[in-house]
């Protein structure tokens, strides 16, 4: 087991409540400016859901990157019994997993408040769990994509601020060229944010749908493949040594 | 003793320590290949054939505001951990021991820092105003980029790397560097039209689109803005810059007086 209910604790403790407040802050801070935009005559289930698919999974990688790839007693950690990559992974279990928590609750809220932002294939009568649980991929995929991207990139970059300037660069160019990604077949597995950009909900063709959920597959299976990378990656205590002095 | 050589001193070393980061070149670059994610050299592409049909000034500024639509976001976050890494390192207290004065240590950090970051960008800027020369076989092409990156980019980034030293002493770095991030989405790429209340548009906007209009008639930045508009965007831009660094030095000071 990689973290017992003790370590559990002291892990939370080392980083600090602001890893944990911070994607309930976001949450809050959307659901306020969806209340503005609702007094504006604005719809804001898209802008809701880019609270799920885009925000959160950045704010995620970065936090991942700054408590994942470094740790100011690196020395002394490898020296302990316990290994470091089982201590850093039990890190990357806490952050992805709280941050999925609060996603999985918000999109509870959403879908019973019917704001949430979910496709369907427009042949198919889906019932409500299943419209649910679909509508769960929109965000797994990029959560799952950026925590593992920015595990493996904090590894090799050694920077926590490089690593951050990275995730942000393929987020934001992924909001500028969304239509490039839209109409190029060999982007699609990297097309992180369609539900919110395109946008797509509600019931959509077929062919659209077959094409987002291939996308929300092979983008989960990219980060998942990351982790055993990112996991190698840790093995390396001489890297290790030397990105606590590249800052 | 006498604080300029004292700054002359903190502008360069923060320059070299800032520029000798592998990590800066290595985010830039990857900064760079999304930008081309399009196909390699098609942007340089559209500057040769000048496939926006317009005259050379404004091709000029259009490419200066393609650069200044993204880059800028690697400078802020790169920026971001400058302060924060001298209390990191406890040298801050260190340096409170020394001769030079808080305020000229600071304004050298931010300039030394903000330049060494500017540096790569200004290569990549470089790079494309080489396509249009060779498109046009103009010599004012030169001193034209170089106003147009002066009015364009510097006061941008200028206002954007004040904010970036300065507000990670209060936030939590990596939730600056996020926090930052959507700024720059929300304040300068998204459009008024989504209903969503936002800053672009208006002269607070770092992206320069009112400088690239209303200075070089760059078409597709801001329509209708005219040069008055464009003088006062860089004028509020820099007071604000001026603004939080005076409000981060009285910040530092008093957290030092009540060590």
């Amino acid at each position: 087991m990689f973290i017992d209910f003790d370590r559990f604790r002291y892990e939370l403790r080392l980083m600090g409540k602001r890893v944990i407040l911070t994607p309930i802050l976001i949450m809050i801070g959307y659901l306020l400016f969806a209340i503005l935009l609702r007094s504006l005559k604005v719809d804001p289930p898209r802008f809701l859901s880019s609270s799920l698919e885009m925000i959160l999974p950045l704010a995620t990688a970065i936090i991942v990157s700054m408590t994942t790839s470094q740790d100011p007693a690196i020395e002394v950690q490898l020296t302990v019994p316990r290994k470091y990559h089982q201590t850093v992974l039990g890190r990357l279990i806490i952050i992805a997993c709280w941050t999925a928590c609060i996603a999985l609750l918000s999109s509870i809220v959403l879908f019973a408040t019917k704001l949430d932002f979910i496709p369907q294939p427009i042949t198919a009568s889906w019932n409500a769990p299943q419209v649910f649980f679909t509508g769960l991929l929109t965000w797994l995929g990029p959560l799952f994509w950026f925590v593992g991207v920015s595990f493996c990139l904090g590894l090799l970059v050694r920077s926590r601020s490089a690593n951050a300037a990275i995730l942000s660069g393929i987020w934001i160019v992924e909001i500028l060229l969304k239509d490039y990604f839209a109409v190029t077949n060999w982007l699609h597995p990297v097309f992180l944010f369609p539900t919110t950009l395109l946008p797509l909900a509600g019931p959509i063709p077929q062919t659209y749908f077959d094409l987002w959920l291939s996308s929300r597959l092979e983008i989960i299976a990219t980060g998942l493949i990351l982790l055993p990378i990112g996991w190698l990656l840790l093995h390396n205590p001489e890297g290790l040594l030397k990105g606590a002095g590249e800052e | 003793m006498k604080q300029l050589p004292i700054f002359f001193g903190v502008l360069r070393y923060e320059f070299r320590m800032q520029i000798h980061r592998r990590a800066l070149w290595f985010a830039i670059l990857c900064f760079i290949i999304l930008f081309v994610i399009r196909g390699p050299g098609a942007i340089f592409h559209e500057l040769i054939t000048n496939i926006y049909d317009i005259p050379m000034v404004p091709l000029i500024a259009t490419w200066t505001s393609q650069v200044n639509t993204f880059l800028p976001i690697a400078v802020g976050v790169l920026l971001a951990d400058r302060l924060w890494r001298d209390k990191r390192t406890k040298v801050d207290e260190l340096f409170s021991t020394m001769p030079g004065s808080l305020s000229t240590r600071l304004l050298g950090k931010y300039l030394g820092s903000t330049l060494a970051t500017l540096l790569p960008i200004f290569l990549f800027y470089s790079f494309g105003i080489g396509f249009i020369y060779y498109k046009f076989q103009n010599p004012i092409i030169i001193p034209v980029a170089l106003a147009t990156f002066a009015a364009i980019i510097l006061p941008g980034i200028l206002f954007i790397s004040a904010f970036s030293i300065a507000c990670p002493t209060i936030i939590w770095l990596p939730l600056y560097q996020f926090l930052f991030v959507g700024y720059w989405f929300w304040g300068n790429l998204l459009s008024p039209r989504n209903g969503i209340p936002t800053l672009s548009n208006t002269i607070l906007t770092p992206y320069g689109g009112y400088m690239s209009t209303g200075f070089f008639g760059a078409p597709f930045s801001m329509a209708g803005a005219t040069p008055l508009e464009g003088t006062a965007s860089i004028l509020l831009l820099l007071s604000i810059t001026m603004l939080v660094m005076y409000l981060l030095w009285g910040l530092l000071r008093w957290q030092q007086a009540r060590q």
